[in-house]
């Protein structure tokens, strides 16, 4: 059984839910933020293995929870989970180290796959 | 053609029109009043022929009489031997010593008489047509050629008519004895007891008569009834072989005039007496005649001369006249041409300065400024013409700015589409995601029912807030009529609450009073419903929604919603209401900005308030 830790961050609170359900069904830890700011904390707090985050969101967007995160822990792996996104700015997060970036609606099983390939 | 030159035209026209009549009418009346003062002169020179023609006749008639006052004469047909009567021998007429003595007496007489008065011959007649004595020239006639046959001449019974000192002028006629054509002079002579034995009678030459007429300046003649002319100053009367015919030696005067229109004059002339008359003759002249009538036989004089040579003494008047019209019109026309020359260019010169600005406006460009000195109308056209170009240029620019403008919203149109459509697949997007995973979870979860009946839960809760945001912005973008109609505001509130899936988290204190109001109910239940979900989807755990109905004065109602969440930040209590403002990453923004919408097309109005969160709307009843 997998127990390496998942974080969440998307200010859509139906979102967040239908995925730590299901995350949690496949047998992930998931740990869920409402906003960039929360974000951060909670990466600090837990060092989760992955974090998937939306790019809209209130008080800091994924762009900034990207570079804070990263700027805190290089090592971090972040992937962005965003109906629409900056091209230029996706661009430069993914030169600085941003693993990954996926398109709404995100199935469940691609979800899974992104973990998996990760070594989360 | 230029403006210019076309009023040279015009003017040259005008000027040379208006000088020739001018002249033509100075002339006419100069060479008027030139003949009139002529026609007085030719007159007064006629009178004064006419008078010295008269004076002829009566001085011949004063001789007559002057001569006839000689006592012998009749001393001499006194004597007895003449009263028997006369006496003949061999055909030749015989005198007794008496009357010898007698008849010298009045020879010497008659001699020193017809020297005198220039008389060619004289003779004393008879009444049985005896000469007694007869001179002629100087030549005192002998016995043998005294004449006894006097009773035919013309003058014989006429004399005898004449009284004492009456004297008969008879006609021109020809002299036998003379050989010319002469005037008789005869008076009787009568006896104290009245008998007339005999008669004194001379002649005089016409050529007298004649002569008297003679003028270098013109013409003067003299016409008889028959239109013979008796004198004539232009006609050579015959000196030798002089004709016995009256017709052959008088001229008529159709033969010398030679005019036809003059034909008809003679009527007139002898109808008038005395007058003038103006006729054009056979070469085309114009002709100018005074004339009168005589005493004597009818005659008239006429005084005639040609309309050239009555003018040709004004000659040089008429040169001066010419000339200074000429110099005239020559000064009036240079000074026109410059007159407009200098008035024209400051017509066209300013025609031109607009025709250039404008040549400028045809490509678009407004920039020339246009100044025509003066203070007439084409100044005023000028700055007519500048206020248009600036009006113009002002439109230009205006309507630039306009198209900026106007290009500014659209594109700013386009971006807030673009931004509604980003939006609106953004909040699309998450539901569906949400949709998409509880499907796939119910695929592989039907032993596990806890997530079974979350995911169901979650595709009706993101169905909803699809349909939710589409409403929202078709509501906005759909500007539909209200449907007025009864509304009971605590009924419709609560059973919009009953119908929304709220979570247990969240308590609601539905309204307690009711209020009626007129007003469209899909608007209105949509407006409410906006705002409870709104606080509903604000608040996450924990959050009491209040929602409070009172009657304001005026037929007022107040609705309240309150919320105990986070409160609006202050700057933006107004911005919420604005069209696509929203500080939540999901939504369109629309729903307030469509909530203040039908707030106002109810004639009402909406607000927002802190502390508590408080959104306030007020409506009428319309009742």
């Amino acid at each position: 059984m997998v127990n390496k830790q998942i974080l969440l961050v998307d200010d859509d609170l139906d979102i967040l839910e239908i995925f730590e359900m299901s995350l949690e069904t496949l047998g992930y830890s998931v740990i869920t933020a409402t906003d960039g700011e929360l974000g951060v904390e909670m990466y600090k707090k837990h060092k989760p293995c992955m974090v998937f985050s939306d790019i809209k969101m209130p008080k800091m967007d994924g762009y900034e929870l990207f570079s804070t995160i990263h700027d805190l822990d290089p090592q971090s792996k972040i992937v962005f989970f965003t109906s629409n996104d900056n091209k230029i700015k996706t661009r430069d997060a993914k030169i600085n180290g941003l693993l990954d970036i996926m398109h709404k609606p995100v199935k469940i099983k691609d979800f899974n796959n992104m973990i998996k390939k990760y070594n989360c | 053609m230029k403006i210019r030159n076309s009023l040279i035209i015009l003017f040259s026209i005008v000027i040379i029109f208006t000088v020739g009549s001018i002249s033509f009418l100075v002339f006419g009346v100069i060479i008027a009043s030139n003949i009139d003062a002529e026609l007085e002169d030719m007159t007064s020179k006629l009178n004064e022929r006419g008078v010295q023609l008269q004076t002829l006749h009566s001085r011949a008639n004063e001789d007559v009489v002057f001569a006839l006052k000689n006592p012998k004469f009749v001393e001499y047909f006194e004597l007895p031997e003449t009263r028997e009567g006369n006496v003949f021998e061999n055909d030749v007429m015989q005198f007794t010593d008496n009357q010898r003595e007698i008849k010298n007496d009045l020879e010497q007489w008659v001699f020193h008489f017809q020297n005198k008065f220039q008389v060619d011959e004289t003779c004393l007649i008879d009444s049985t047509g005896q000469e007694h004595l007869r001179l002629v020239f100087q030549d005192i006639e002998v016995d043998e050629f005294l004449s006894s046959e006097e009773m035919g001449a013309p003058f014989f019974t006429p004399s005898f008519a004449q009284e004492v000192d009456e004297v008969y002028v008879q006609y021109p006629y020809f002299s036998p004895d003379s050989f010319r054509w002469v005037f008789a002079y005869t008076s009787p002579i009568v006896l104290n007891d009245g008998e007339k034995p005999a008669f004194y009678h001379f002649e005089m030459p016409v050529n007298i008569f004649q002569d008297i007429i003679s003028i270098d300046h013109g013409r003067m003649y003299v016409i008889d009834p028959q239109e013979y002319l008796i004198a004539d100053s232009a006609y050579s009367y015959p000196t030798k072989n002089i004709s016995e015919e009256f017709e052959d030696y008088f001229p008529q005067s159709n033969s010398i005039l030679q005019s036809t229109e003059f034909e008809k004059l003679q009527n007139q002339i002898k109808a008038k007496g005395s007058g003038n008359f103006q006729f054009v003759d056979e070469k085309g002249e114009s002709q100018y005649i005074v004339f009168k009538k005589l005493s004597t036989f009818d005659w008239i004089l006429v005084y005639q001369e040609s309309e050239s040579l009555m003018l040709s003494e004004f000659q040089t008047e008429y040169g001066s006249v010419f000339t200074t019209i000429s110099l005239i019109s020559v000064f009036v026309g240079i000074v026109s041409i410059i007159g407009i020359i200098i008035v024209s260019n400051k017509i066209t010169k300013p025609i031109i300065e607009l025709r250039n600005a404008t040549k400028e406006a045809e490509y678009g460009t407004f920039e020339s400024n246009i100044e025509i000195k003066g203070a007439n109308e084409l100044t005023e056209l000028g700055v007519s013409f500048s206020k248009m170009f600036s009006s113009i240029k002002k439109t230009i620019e205006l309507e630039k700015k306009l198209a900026v403008s106007e290009q500014k919203l659209k594109n700013e149109r386009f971006a807030a589409i673009g931004e509604l459509s980003a939006r609106i697949a953004h909040d699309i997007r998450n539901p569906l995601n949400v949709i998409q995973a509880a499907l796939e979870n119910l695929s592989y979860s039907q032993n596990n029912p806890k997530v079974f009946e979350k995911s169901i839960k979650l595709c009706f809760k993101s169905v909803d807030r699809i349909a939710h945001q589409i409403n929202n912005v078709m509501d906005f973008l759909r500007d539909s009529e209200i449907q007025s109609e009864e509304n009971h505001l605590k009924e419709m509130i609560d059973g919009l609450i009953s119908e929304m899936k709220i979570p247990d988290v969240i308590k609601i204190n539905l309204p307690e009073n009711n209020v009626v109001i007129q007003g469209d109910k899909i608007k209105l239940e949509a407006l409410f419903s906006n705002l409870i979900i709104n606080a509903v989807q604000k608040l996450e755990k924990n959050g009491i929604i209040t929602i409070r109905i009172s009657e304001k004065e005026k037929n007022t109602v107040q609705i309240e919603i309150e919320d105990n969440g986070k409160s609006i930040p202050d700057e933006n209590l107004e911005k919420i209401f604005e069209p696509l403002f929203t500080t939540k990453q999901t939504g369109t923004g629309l729903g307030l900005a469509s909530c203040k919408k039908i707030v106002e097309q109810h004639g009402g109005s909406i607000s927002a308030k802190n502390n508590p969160t408080t959104f306030t709307i007020l409506l009428p009843t319309g009742f």
